[in-house]
């Protein structure tokens, strides 16, 4: 139970319980400190009140003993007629009751003593009639006197007066009574308390001449036990509160009264009054609990109100409010959860967006185009095209110029896309992959669109330092045809658009094949092992770069092509990207570049001198041993300098340019020409650009496309041969399609052209029947 | 203070001068106290030791009762004396000694008188302590000696005994309040000529007579 109700609750019981038990912690102290004075003031009263009966007793027999001693009757028979002498000492005797009487006379002779015999009223002489009195020094003043004194081990309290004639002091008179238990109890009637008399004779030989208990006690069950002595020297017993007074302290004798009582007896009263106060105590307890229970309730219940709308809320029930009317805290504890309430809602809104559109585009995302897929599948009579589009070279963007740009490259790709949105709708599947839809599936629609699409993408975005083309690739898969639910349609794109990734095509339709294809690609893997073994399924063909100038060929550039035994003719791009990713690549470059040295040595034996150029990834950059590979090569088949030449793309430098450069400028060192592939489209600094010890630039073929047309591109391939030439470099044109291409090429100085103008890729055969059918004059001048 | 029996004495003594005319010595004795003033009113007797002292004549001593108090306070007596209690006050006295064989208790109306013969005790000397068992505080001595040679001193603390005959004396000081065994000091001299003894108290005698507090008897005016 942790309800506010049992805390509050608790709170005030813990509070109350605290302060009443300081309160009864005072009145506890105050009652101990009552008790003590209670105790102390016993005590002193009493032993007050037995000084008083003591000292009463002593004026008594004094009085009585002076009256006495006047007497003329006692003195005419004094020291004369002993029998009548103590006929008249013990009828004075009899007035006071006294338990002794005794007469000394000037020889200080005991003339008479009279004792009262035990528990009687019966009278005897006593033992020291006719002898010495040992005192005697207590009669040197004349005057009456009042000491103690001990016969047969008792203890009389004794008053002496002299027995006088006019001025002459004939004998002394005294009388006496016993310090027994009468006196005691006297006193223990009149004080409620013990009282016992010790004698000490000797060295701490104590003795009770006499004790007496309250009468009360007497009769209760318990026989009362003697507890002077013990009381005396043990001050632990708490039991009993107890004193003593000092009655006479001589040399060689003390006597003591020790007085005592139980202390639960003295305090009964007292203990009354304690009692009635905690039960007070426990009263007011009761009802302030009763108090703290009804305040408690008071608290928690808007409390309950709070937490009964935020179960209401947890359910998702947004649409009703608390209403607190208090001003205090829990009002504005109530407001706030109102105000909670609308944030939460509010930030539920946003997170639903977030799942349905993009945050960088805020296209709608693949969520929304599988609902939508889905939507459209339920109406089977629309069919519809998928087009999944994905920005090419953005890895290269992100990793040369950083992730804003690549973002920044995404977003615009998607503004234009959503530009286009008539009666399609565009959406944004994460990274750099969008998807349009169409709704037909009319081949003639979807060529319209990627024209719509490619025109839209035209102009280059100004980056903050640099021109970015926006180029696609586009798959696309119709429903129902291709797909019968939203992720097979969606598979199916990304097929066709992968495919058109590994065939460079910008546009590609899906086709069943190439489920099949992607199943054989996977095969691939394996069999590339065996190819590169076999030695009969892997060719180069070799395709030649004219010299603008004067239109020979002097240069080939190798290009590997796989005879699959099974699959036929497989493109590079579809094992040399699982080469790399196996680790088959330094194999395979080998292999490529053994081959071209083999070729190039063959026609350098038909006299024919053509530099081949071959292609490097730059996984091969990586390994360390690659400069020595190719030199043991170089040296098997002694082979010049510029025999072989090797091209690797700008984007492969660029992805690790320290480490790229370091290995180009040892195969520089080995007298290795080196070209750079497809510049313009790795985005190298002039810097990394200075750097690299290459001969040549190879533009890529995106620039020269429309170079006779686009005066943009125009501008990128002037400045681009301008600056090579300037740094000494050589530059090569690739994709040269028509003769206005090569002609603006030849105007602006451009060293060299590439392209299915001049001569498509071919196996080394063709290519020197190709040679010697339209250049014959070309061996003969090299020869 | 009177001196009752003196006149009697000088009278004895010039009768014995007669009988025996042998020369008479005079015996001065000073006594002081230690501090060296002057102790007056202490009673010396010289008793011979060589011989018997001479025989005597019975005399009537009187012991007055006035004013509560006895008169004189302290008298000397010679064996065979007579004294003669007369209460001058007018009222009555209860009298009464407890002292050795000197017992008595008579009551004296007004005016009245009562006689009695006092007895020697063993020592040749008798000290007898008198009350009255009305008033308390009245107190008096009698001395009873065997011997003629006795006087009290003056104020200057000097008693003057004439002796009859040469020879040893046995000489006595005696008041109630002498600190001393009996209360009695004596010494025994041999006597030729005329002999002043300078004699001082081992103790200083501080005389306290019997003091009456007029006081107690206001309520009886009336009376």
């Amino acid at each position: 139970m942790g309800s506010l109700k049992t805390k509050v609750f608790i709170f005030f019981v813990s509070l109350l319980l605290l302060v009443q038990a300081v309160s009864l912690w005072v009145i506890f102290q105050a009652n101990s400190r009552q008790e003590q004075q209670q105790i102390d003031l016993r005590l002193e009263s009493a032993i007050s009140a037995f000084q008083n009966q003591y000292e009463q007793r002593r004026y008594y027999l004094q009085a009585f003993a002076e009256t006495a001693a006047k007497d003329y009757g006692l003195k005419e028979v004094f020291d004369a007629d002993l029998r009548s002498f103590l006929v008249a000492l013990n009828n004075h005797r009899k007035r006071i009751d006294a338990d002794l009487a005794i007469a000394v006379n000037r020889e200080n002779l005991i003339t008479g003593q009279l004792l009262r015999r035990d528990n009687s009223n019966k009278v005897k002489v006593g033992p020291e009639q006719g002898q010495f009195f040992s005192s005697g020094e207590w009669f040197q003043n004349d005057q009456s006197i009042s000491e103690l004194y001990a016969l047969d081990n008792k203890v009389y309290q004794l008053s002496f007066s002299p027995l006088k004639i006019g001025q002459e002091v004939i004998g002394w008179i005294g009388y006496g009574y016993e310090i027994n238990s009468q006196l005691a109890q006297n006193f223990a009637d009149s004080t409620g308390l013990s009282i016992e008399f010790l004698l000490k004779t000797g060295s701490n030989n104590w003795s009770t001449l006499a004790s007496a208990h309250p009468s009360m006690m007497e009769r209760s069950d318990h026989k009362a036990e003697l507890l002077g002595i013990t009381l005396l020297d043990d001050h632990t017993q708490d039991s009993y509160i107890h004193t003593h007074t000092v009655i006479e302290q001589s040399d060689d004798r003390e006597l003591m009264a020790v007085i005592y009582g139980s202390r639960s007896n003295l305090l009964e009263a007292l203990r009354k009054n304690l009692w009635e106060l905690l039960v007070l105590e426990g009263v007011t307890i009761l009802v302030s609990l009763l108090a703290a229970y009804i305040v408690a309730g008071d608290i928690s219940r808007p409390v309950k109100k709070l937490v009964k709308q935020a179960q209401f809320i947890a359910k998702g029930n947004y649409g009703t409010s608390v209403e607190v009317s208090e001003k205090n805290e829990l009002g504005q504890l109530a407001n706030e959860f109102n105000q909670m309430q609308k944030a939460v809602l509010d930030r539920e809104q946003k997170i639903s967006h977030q799942l349905y559109y993009n945050a960088l585009t805020n296209l709608p995302n693949r969520n929304s185009l599988i609902e939508r897929l889905e939507a459209l599948f339920s109406d089977p009579a629309q069919p519809f095209t998928l087009l999944h589009l994905d920005i090419r070279r953005t890895k290269t963007v992100n990793d040369t110029l950083g992730y804003d740009a690549g973002d920044l490259m995404i977003t615009e790709v998607g503004e234009r896309l959503s530009v286009l949105n008539d009666d399609s709708f565009t959406f944004h599947l994460g990274a750099d992959e969008f998807a349009v839809l169409l709704m037909s599936t009319d081949l003639d629609q979807i060529h319209l669109w990627q024209k719509k699409i490619e025109a839209a993408m035209d102009a280059p975005l100004c980056g903050e330092e640099t021109l970015l083309h926006l180029q696609l690739h586009i798959g696309f898969a119709r429903a129902p045809e291709d797909g019968l639910d939203a992720h097979q349609l969606l598979q199916k794109a990304d097929t066709a658009l992968s495919h058109g990734k590994r065939e460079m095509k910008a546009f590609q339709s899906y086709l069943p094949e190439m489920d099949a294809d992607a199943n054989q690609r996977l095969s691939l893997v394996n069999d590339l092992k065996v190819a590169l073994e076999s030695n009969d399924q892997l060719v180069l063909f070799y395709q030649p770069k004219m010299q603008i100038s004067n239109g020979q060929i002097a240069h080939l550039e190798a290009l590997i092509r796989w005879r699959h035994p099974e699959q036929g003719l497989v493109p590079p791009d579809a094992f040399i990207s699982i080469a790399e990713q196996t680790g088959q690549i330094d194999a395979l470059t080998l292999w490529v570049v053994k081959e071209a040295a083999r070729q190039y040595t063959q026609w350098r034996e038909q006299g024919l001198t053509l530099s081949i150029a071959v292609n490097i990834s730059a996984e091969n950059l990586k390994n360390t041993h690659f400069g020595e590979e190719l030199k043991q090569i170089w040296d098997q088949y002694n082979l010049p300098n510029d025999a072989l030449s090797l091209e690797i793309t700008e984007s492969a430098v660029v992805a690790d340019p320290a480490g790229a450069i370091q290995m180009l400028c040892e195969l520089r060192e080995q007298g290795i020409k080196l070209s750079i592939d497809d510049y313009g489209t790795g985005y190298s600094s002039l810097a990394q650009l200075k750097q690299m010890p290459v001969s040549e630039l190879k533009i890529d073929r995106s620039f020269v496309d429309k170079v006779d047309c686009d005066p943009d591109d125009q501008i990128i391939v002037r400045s681009t041969i301008r600056m090579a030439h300037d740094m000494g470099l050589s530059v090569v044109a690739e994709g040269i399609e028509d003769q206005r291409t090569l002609n603006w090429l030849q105007q602006n100085g451009c060293d060299l052209a590439q392209g299915y103008f001049i001569s498509r890729p071919l196996p080394a055969e063709d290519l020197a029947l190709w040679l010697k059918t339209e250049f014959q004059a070309i061996p003969d001048t090299h020869a | 203070m009177q001196y009752k029996a003196l006149p009697h004495l000088t009278l004895l003594t010039s009768i014995m001068l007669c009988a025996f005319p042998a020369s008479a010595e005079i015996l001065e004795v000073t006594v002081t106290n230690p501090d060296g003033s002057p102790v007056d009113t202490l009673v010396v007797f010289a008793q011979p030791l060589d011989f018997d002292p001479p025989a005597q004549v019975a005399e009537k001593v009187e012991i007055a009762q006035l004013k509560w108090a006895f008169n004189p306070y302290m008298t000397v007596v010679q064996l065979q004396d007579e004294v003669a209690f007369t209460n001058k006050d007018d009222f009555t006295h209860h009298i009464y000694s407890v002292s050795g064989n000197n017992r008595f208790s008579f009551k004296l109306k007004a005016k009245d008188t009562h006689s009695l013969q006092p007895k020697l005790a063993e020592n040749r000397v008798a000290q007898i302590a008198m009350g009255c068992n009305i008033h308390d505080w009245m107190s008096g001595y009698i001395l009873v000696v065997d011997t003629p040679y006795f006087g009290k001193s003056d104020d200057l603390g000097v008693t003057r005994l004439q002796l009859e005959q040469p020879g040893r004396y046995q000489v006595s000081l005696w008041h109630p309040q002498l600190e001393a065994e009996d209360r009695l000091l004596s010494r025994v001299i041999d006597v030729h000529n005329d002999l002043t003894l300078e004699w001082s108290l081992p103790t200083q005698l501080e005389v306290k007579l019997p003091e009456v507090n007029e006081e107690e008897f206001d309520f009886l005016e009336k009376y």
